[in-house]
């Protein structure tokens, strides 16, 4: 009679750690930085698959599951090495804006990501031919000074302890002096960077939120505390440092909430020497929006009235305006200029 | 059994099932007499056997029996989000493994099409994962290759991948020859499944609770029957309805219920003006 308590008690079970399952193409077995990964995870099952999109792309997936339990996909990229920046995203005022992408991903999980409704997998694939992609950005240098961004659809510095692609581009940028390479994170990694010299063309960027909206919505991130901390150590070792309020997020008291952001940043941070602001509220393409919204109900984030313009889904223009100025203007008491608005 | 509205606001019967498909009749009787099953005689075409949580499928051999058993059971399940279906059966291994040995399948290739399908592992667990190779005719001359082989699973993967993601599928094989023409009774198929019954057990039973567990609708069958009531008695058009589910659902979120909703019920439109006045006084008790 078993079948008639089968599922009358509370079950028990573990979760996978991340990275159970690595999966392989098999043209990358030989990669050296395949092997750097393996030997990370001895205990991992490993998969030999014929191309990453074979497991990442497969129809159907539980995103909210898998990232309970992100497995990790070993790939070649073949092309597509750079694309140029979007209209969400800010330039700051360099005309040949790239980013690329060497890992499809982050580590964090936030619910307000745009990567949730752009990837049909909650699965982190890093390509591991990172040579290649040195070369078609340097290729495209030839053409004229560019911006690059290389922590894109990811938080590349999370992983420099798995694949240390910020140290390689910290090194490239610095034989490059007209390529400008962006850094963004919300680790408090900066110790798996710390051993370069500063780099001027290398920006080291931060995205900050209050501790009560980081607690909210961005799962698994350090607390602001810690991203003060690695973000200090960088500017006093000497690294051009950017601060990016992005997203602001319009939840109960939320101008006391960035007021507070702002308050500990004056209080802990030489704000004058910050190389650069950059303030935004939550967007986002209204597709990505609607597939998330199909996976998950779980987060207010998804639920606010917002308005759609352009195919971007974002606060209705009062809010929006209301939301920008209040932030610039807290930042403002405190630093003149070099604030960007997104 | 409790009830919850569909994505159309019908009321369904929540029910929570595991499904298991197996070719042969000697591969199922172990599953009938552990989990107490009993045949389905108003099931004419497809030989089931069922209990209140789980459903078994006896499809027959070969990819394409499989996937369209799996295909028939599976389209008639309402509460798709809360079931697993697993294809257990036995399987031919390379020499390396024991005769009996049970393997979670992780990777599943179709020997004729080369189309790989890969079911979701998240649960940890003690057994051995394997690729097991489905062939449209039994490896019986001891072929090389480190893998196991079947007849069904790509075709059970395929049909179940149309209604369910692949969290939701899993696949078990039970060693039952080194891939030579061995002479197996039905009782010796039934044994090796038995012998491995509560492994199989204690893996789906962890894994369709992992399922079970994960996060309900933040809306329940009372929001949503007042949602809906509000949605008729004011006339609210469909972009205004879907606008109050959105609101509603980030109000329940901060708020924990919709108590606030509750004296709209009493109002009266007669006109679109007065409609939409109620509605954007809706929306900004919500907001």
């Amino acid at each position: 009679m078993k079948g008639m308590e089968f599922l009358s008690a509370s079950e028990q079970y573990s979760v996978n750690p991340d990275f159970s399952h690595i999966y392989i193409e098999k043209d990358a077995l030989d990669y050296e930085d395949t092997h750097l990964v393996l030997r990370k995870y001895p205990e991992s099952t490993r998969i030999i698959v014929d191309h990453y999109k074979d497991v990442f792309a497969r129809s159907g997936q539980d995103w909210r599951l898998q990232k309970k339990s992100m497995n990790l996909i070993l790939a070649i990229r073949k092309d597509q090495f750079l694309y140029s920046g979007s209209e969400v995203t800010p330039d700051f005022g360099y005309d040949r804006f790239f980013y690329n992408a060497l890992v499809l991903n982050c580590i964090y999980d936030c619910d307000y990501c745009y990567l949730q409704g752009m990837f049909p997998s909650a699965n982190v694939v890093m390509f591991v031919n990172n040579e290649d992609y040195v070369r078609n950005t340097l290729e495209e240098l030839k053409k004229g000074p560019m911006y690059l961004a290389v922590s894109y659809d990811t938080d590349l510095l999370a992983f420099e302890n798995i694949i240390p692609f910020g140290s390689r581009w910290i090194e490239t940028a610095a034989q490059n002096p007209e390529l400008v390479v962006e850094i963004r994170t919300k680790s408090a990694n900066y110790r798996a960077i710390r051993h370069h010299k500063p780099v001027d063309n290398v920006i080291l960027a931060w995205t900050l939120s209050p501790d009560t909206i980081a607690k909210l919505y961005e799962k698994r991130t350090p607390p602001l505390k810690s991203r003060l901390r690695a973000l200090k150590s960088a500017m006093e070792d000497g690294w051009p440092v950017r601060i990016c309020i992005d997203p602001v997020m319009r939840v109960k008291n939320w101008k006391d909430h960035y007021a507070g952001l702002i308050e500990t940043l004056a209080e802990n941070i030489p704000l004058q020497q910050i190389n650069d602001f950059s303030v935004g509220v939550f967007r986002m393409s209204r597709e990505y929006l609607k597939r998330i919204r199909h996976q998950r109900s779980d987060t207010d984030v998804l639920y606010h009235d917002y308005e759609t313009k352009n195919g971007v889904t974002t606060y209705r223009d009062e809010e929006r305006k209301e939301m920008e100025q209040f932030v610039v203007g807290l930042l403002q008491e405190h630093v003149i200029n070099n604030i960007e608005v997104l | 059994m409790p009830l919850e509205l569909n994505r159309f606001n019908n009321p369904i019967t929540i029910t929570r099932v595991i499904y298991l498909v197996t070719a042969l009749l000697s591969e199922a009787r172990p599953l009938i007499e552990y989990y107490d099953l009993k045949h389905d005689h108003q099931s004419l075409k497809i030989s089931l056997y069922k209990s209140d949580e789980v459903v078994l499928v006896v499809s027959g051999m070969g990819k394409i029996k499989t996937a369209i058993s799996t295909g028939v059971v599976l389209s008639k399940e309402e509460n798709i989000e809360r079931v697993v279906i697993a294809d257990i059966g036995i399987a031919g291994a390379p020499d390396k493994y024991e005769i009996g040995h049970l393997f979670l399948v992780n990777q599943i290739m179709d020997e004729s099409t080369q189309r790989a399908y890969y079911p979701d592992i998240f649960v940890k667990h003690s057994l051995k994962e394997e690729k097991l190779v489905t062939a449209d005719k039994p490896h019986l001359n001891g072929e090389d290759g480190d893998y196991m082989v079947d007849m069904e699973a790509s075709g059970f993967f395929e049909a179940a991948n149309i209604y369910l993601p692949p969290s939701q599928i899993g696949c078990l094989k039970v060693v039952s020859d080194h891939k030579k023409n061995v002479k197996l009774n039905r009782e010796m198929v039934s044994e090796l499944i038995r012998n491995r019954m509560p492994e199989m057990d204690e893996y789906i039973r962890s894994w369709h609770s992992l399922i079970t567990d994960q996060e309900k609708e933040i809306l329940n069958i009372d929001d949503r029957q007042l949602i809906v009531s509000l949605k008729d008695h004011l006339h609210l058009t469909t972009t205004q309805f879907r606008q109050l589910e959105k609101l509603a659902t980030k109000y329940k979120i901060e708020s924990d219920n919709l108590d606030i909703l509750r004296g709209f019920q009493e109002l009266k439109a007669r006109t679109k003006n007065e409609r939409n006045g109620i509605f954007e006084r809706i929306r900004t008790v919500l907001r």
